[in-house]
């Protein structure tokens, strides 16, 4: 199986353009097209802009992105060395509600959510989160 | 993200505004509309075409945008209660400009095409605004 890996031992979010680039290139070397590649950029971003500004507190941290392929999947893996936080129990707004009526915000998990077909919160061993990004239905050949 | 404002000399209370790049930053984008509120400014038009990807912090400064021009126009606030029971409410005071693919996935995704008007060019989306 192939992958790529883009680490960060002390990631602030003045690293996110490059993580965006990284994971674009990483996707498409794999072989996952464009709108994947879209998909698991805004994906990923919401969850790494999540870490560095509220699990990390805005200090410099660990951020590891590997990106894999594995026959008609692409997954990707965001691991942090934050406080635990598992994004998937945020519950999901209400997007039928008049914009006056929202909160101002609460939409970076939806994104998350309904921009890939899996999402899984793993805790590593040694502390930290692991966040996996699945995408079902490759078709393009990454040989 | 680079953030160009300009408006049309025959329509002083429209501001246009292009962006370019990724729209992942709310402060940018809200300052500048804000500055073009201060002006005078009482309609917007956000030129999405150049913009690659946009994130939730992007979603925020556009709710930001459209709820500063609506709280300056009270007959809007009676129109969006009335249209939006409806389900035929646009925002009177802040249309988009050719949205890329993946940021009209995120919009719809949010429910924001639901309020704002998408236009193919700046000249269709101006004309909106008498």
């Amino acid at each position: 199986m192939k992958s790529y890996t883009f680490q960060l031992d002390a990631a602030t979010v003045a690293d996110l353009d490059d993580m965006r680039l990284f994971l674009e290139q990483a996707v498409l070397w794999l072989g996952g097209g464009e709108e994947i590649a879209g998909d698991m950029v805004l994906a990923v971003n919401e969850a790494a802009t999540n870490i560095l500004l509220h699990g990390y507190q805005s200090q410099p941290g660990e951020v590891v992105i590997e990106v894999m392929r594995e026959s008609d999947e692409m997954v990707v893996r965001l691991l942090d060395r934050a406080p635990l936080f598992d994004p998937t129990t945020v519950p999901p707004p209400d997007i039928s509600l008049p914009l006056e009526e929202r909160p101002l915000g609460g939409l970076g998990v939806h994104m998350m959510r309904q921009l890939c077909d899996e999402l899984i919160y793993l805790i590593r061993s040694g502390g930290g989160n692991e966040l996996r990004f699945l995408k079902y239905g490759v078709l393009v050949s990454a040989d | 993200m680079e953030i160009t404002l300009s408006h049309d000399p025959s329509k002083p209370a429209v501001a246009v505004l292009v962006l370019k790049g990724d729209l992942t930053a709310e402060a940018p984008l809200v300052g500048q509309a804000q500055t073009a509120f201060q002006d005078g400014a009482r309609n917007i038009v956000l030129d999405l075409s150049k913009v690659n990807y946009i994130s939730s912090a992007g979603l925020r400064a556009i709710h930001t945008i459209y709820t500063m021009l609506r709280s300056a126009d009270p007959a809007d606030e009676e129109a969006a209660v009335r249209g939006i029971a409806r389900g035929t409410y646009k925002s009177p005071h802040l249309n988009l400009v050719r949205p890329s693919k993946s940021v009209s996935k995120v919009l719809s995704m949010a429910g924001y095409d639901m309020f704002l008007e998408i236009h193919d060019n700046q000249k269709a989306a101006l004309a909106t605004f008498g």
